[in-house]
């Protein structure tokens, strides 16, 4: 009887967190930015806990959680018969040009940065007869940029603000299935549902003429895809797995008020909008080999092609130009388990590092990031509790910008 | 027949049954109503039209010995089989973007962003062959095209008519500036075919439409920040924007008033005179041509401007600057019931130095205007106008426009006529002179 409430409550655990607000800490803005441009990155694949965090994003070819549902769903049938996941992340990410900062309506002297932390991650996996069945949910991309104002005054008199805020995120609900054909091969497959929000405000006043401009857009999106992947265990040692993600199109009925507001003239004008447009997500295909020197040390790789020249948006009705470059992200990490016997109980103490080429789609600025990542954990009993973090440099832009990433995870085994 | 056979001819026709049921669903039906629209003229004459009446067919208007009809394709084929002579012309009938006014899927609402003026420009080009044509000037620092549309019956030809030049957007903010010189462009060939001075003034004139000038900005007004005003230009400094109505050569930089040094500023008139792609298209353009007046339109304050700018001197030739705004204001006000005031610009409005009219009148001595279309102050609207007033504030600004393409041939004409009257009394002259020297 305890199972089922048990289970009960792991899953209202999910269904809280398919509305969980992130918590934003804003400081600043920067970037080059587009408004639907993923904070940190735009190759986004994958969710990356802290297991495959610390170990250069890598999570092709080894289990950690229940986040292979999303890397590769194959790899469920090697977690244990039922699992829980949770995930907390905490990211900084420092931006240059974006939106009204940096490109010529208000300018900053070092590059804006912008705080997160959040619960991004939960999932359930289970596993019967050869066959592995996950639910996950996962923010997957945020949006949010740093709050900025901007005061004016004259003789200690404010006569002029501006504010500008833009916050969004698309949450990913992922069920997958796995099977496994013969000792070396697994498959599986995932079917992901998509939903998320951009919202955007620009607001001026006047103040000694009552005057305010404002600038306000929304947007919902929702779209399906399908991801899946393929692992061949070729001997004890190495292992290789081929990933993908389909295309979709992320449909997002859009919405815009533009206005004009000077009560002293008797003055409301406003331009609104409304549009059902929409975005279409490239294809991304990945490959992974993994190679166990013996039952402790491995060595990881993951590669991932993101085909954003295939890229497109159409924004309140108007085909935007990105003009975007197909990218690469590359991961190589390392992991070795330490053996502890603490209460009587074997304890395992996983070391990871790793690092990550990550190359953006922009064409102009060419730039990519390199990122170092580290981490560690401790397994005992049925309770696996990893920390990774990784921190990243950008380079081709000319702002150097900066993305750290903590994530913390938990996973246990029912 | 046995029983299978009977069962296979049941399944049959069950088969064909379903596959012209589904064909009922997937193939659209083809609706008279939905057949295309031609519009067709037929030559007017007694007894053609008599026939013509008999056919119930949907009679437009009659025009230069012509009866235009609206036909569909079955109207067309039954006179086709009466051997009756028609001539197509849906070119003269456009579709431009009228739903755009009730549309509104895009952020401009019923303002024009870049590709959308192209688009608009073309089809003009496209439905008006023999009257305009587009032409690009220049290439801003963004890639985009500056545009500018011909408009002059033998329009393909360089002929010794009369050139008049209409500007817009060389601020990005002031969106209605688009606005008007377009629609006058959109006017002067839709109404060509319909309207004897329309055409009149086409005939006689080369008319010349730069309606957006700084599509750079304007693309940033509309998906970032609705005031930004300058181009696009990434400065020394990191700022951004050159005020390219600061920037024209003519007394450029003469204080810091009427333009400033710094980047950051909203009126910076760049780092030397014409340094600004726009600035150098204008400057080229206008060099190749002999324009004999000229309107630049901004907003807002409700004025009509005329040189100097830089300076509250007035100008030489200030009557005659001065007579014809004061004509095209007294045209303009019965329209709306709206005052544009007028003066020279620098005493009437504000101080400005390396602006286009300043440069354009010192250049060519033309009669150059700045017009700040409505409303008259910030609590009005500012830089802001509703979709519905673009209508009556064309409508207002087209007799201004019509008049100065007027007083643009008569003056023309009259500076043709001037040689003649000399060349007519040269031979006297040199008669008496030969006379003297013998």
């Amino acid at each position: 009887m305890a199972k089922p409430s048990l289970l009960a409550s792991l899953l209202s655990i999910l269904a809280v967190l398919s509305v969980f607000p992130v918590d934003a800490s804003a400081q600043l803005v920067l970037g080059q930015y587009e408004e639907e441009a993923p904070l940190r990155t735009w190759n986004l694949f994958g969710f990356q806990t802290a297991p495959s965090l610390g170990r250069g994003d890598t999570a092709f070819t080894v289990p950690g959680d229940g986040s292979a549902a999303l890397a590769n769903p194959a790899l469920l049938l090697d977690l244990p018969r039922f699992t829980v996941t949770l995930n907390a992340t905490s990211l900084f990410s420092s931006l240059h040009k974006f939106s009204i900062v940096n490109t010529g309506v208000l300018s900053t002297n070092a590059n804006p940065s912008l705080g997160l932390n959040a619960l991004d991650f939960g999932g359930l996996t289970y596993q019967f007869k050869g066959w592995a069945l996950a639910l996950t949910v996962a923010l997957m991309e945020i949006y949010d940029r740093p709050s900025t104002r901007y005061e004016a005054s004259y003789n200690k008199v404010l006569y002029y603000t501006l504010d500008f805020s833009q916050k969004g995120l698309l949450r990913n609900t992922n069920l997958s299935l796995a099977r496994r054909l013969g000792r070396r091969l697994q498959i599986g497959v995932g079917l992901n549902l998509v939903r998320g929000e951009l919202k955007t405000d620009l607001v001026e006043t006047y103040q000694e003429d009552g005057i305010t401009i404002s600038d306000h857009k929304s947007q919902e999106f929702s779209g399906f895809y399908l991801n899946g992947g393929i692992i061949a265990r070729f001997t004890d040692k190495w292992a290789a797995a081929l990933v993908f993600r389909s295309p979709y199109t992320r449909k997002s009925p859009s919405k815009s008020q533009l206005e004009y507001a000077a009560a002293a003239g008797d003055t409301d004008i406003r331009i609104t909008a409304s549009s059902s447009d929409a975005y279409k997500q490239p294809l991304v295909i990945g490959a992974g080999v993994s190679y166990k020197f013996n039952s402790n040390f491995q060595l990881v790789s993951d590669l991932s092609f993101f085909n954003w020249s295939a890229y497109k948006i159409e924004y309140f009705g108007e085909a935007m130009e990105r003009n975007f470059k197909d990218t690469l992200k590359w991961g190589l990490g390392a992991e070795y388990a330490v053996h502890l016997r603490i209460f009587k109980a074997d304890g395992i103490v996983p070391l990871r590092i790793g690092a990550v080429y990550d190359s953006q789609p922009m064409k102009k600025p060419d730039s990519a990031y390199a990122y170092f990542s580290a981490g560690t954990g401790f397994h005992w009993k049925k309770i696996a509790l990893d920390i990774g973090g990784s921190f990243g440099r950008e380079k081709g832009s000319g702002n150097s910008l900066e993305a750290r990433r903590i994530s913390l995870s938990l996973c246990l085994e029912l | 027949m046995n029983v299978r056979e009977r069962k296979m001819k049941a399944r049959t026709i069950i088969l064909a049954f379903v596959l012209l049921a589904l064909s009922s669903l997937i193939l659209p039906a083809l609706d008279e109503d939905k057949a295309p629209l031609n519009i067709i003229s037929v030559e007017k004459n007694s007894s053609l039209e008599k026939k013509l009446r008999s056919m119930d067919l949907d009679l437009l208007f009659e025009w230069e010995g012509r009866i235009f009809i609206l036909a569909r394709d079955p109207d067309l084929l039954a006179l086709d089989k009466l051997n009756f002579p028609y001539t197509y012309e849906n070119h003269r009938f456009p579709p431009l973007h009228q739903d755009r006014f009730y549309a509104q899927t895009n952020l401009n609402g019923a303002y024009h962003s870049y590709k959308e003026l192209e688009t608009d420009l073309q089809a003009l080009e496209r439905f008006y062959p023999q009257l305009a044509r587009i032409f690009t000037i220049g290439t801003t620092l963004e890639n985009r095209k500056i545009y500018a549309l011909k408009i002059s019956a033998n329009v393909s030809q360089d002929e010794n008519e009369p050139e008049v030049l209409f500007l817009g957007c060389h601020h990005a903010r002031e969106w209605i500036s688009v606005e008007v010189p377009f629609l006058l462009a959109k006017h002067l060939l839709e109404n060509y075919a319909f309207n004897a001075d329309v055409r009149r003034i086409v005939n006689q004139s080369e008319i010349w439409i730069v309606p957006m000038l700084n599509p750079d900005g304007l693309e940033y007004s509309i998906h970032y920040y609705r005031y930004w005003r300058k181009n696009r230009r990434l400065n020394a400094d990191g700022s951004y924007g050159v005020d390219i109505n600061r920037n024209y050569g003519y007394a450029w930089g003469y204080d810091d008033n009427g333009s400033s040094p710094e980047p950051a500023a909203d009126v910076y008139r760049g780092s030397a005179p014409f340094s600004e792609p726009e600035t150098r298209a204008i400057r080229d353009f206008v060099q190749q041509k002999h324009f004999r007046a000229m309107i630049t339109y901004h907003s807002y304050s409700q004025v009509i401007l005329y040189p100097w700018g830089y300076t509250k001197t007035p100008p030489p030739n200030e009557p005659l600057l001065n007579g014809i705004a004061a004509s095209m204001s007294q045209l303009m006000n019965p329209v709306n019931g709206r005052t544009y005031g007028y003066g020279e610009s620098g005493a009437s409005l504000y101080l400005t130095n390396g602006d286009a009219t300043d440069w354009i009148f010192s250049a060519s001595g033309m009669p150059a205007y700045t017009v700040e279309l409505p409303p008259v102050d910030q609590l009005q609207g500012g830089f802001f106008n509703t979709e519905t007033d673009i209508g009556p504030i064309f409508n207002e600004n087209l007799p201004a426009a019509l008049y100065l393409i007027d007083w643009s041939i008569q003056n023309f004409r009259r500076a043709l006529r001037r040689p003649q009257e000399r060349e007519a009394k040269a031979p006297i002259n040199k008669m008496a002179r030969s006379s003297k020297k013998r």
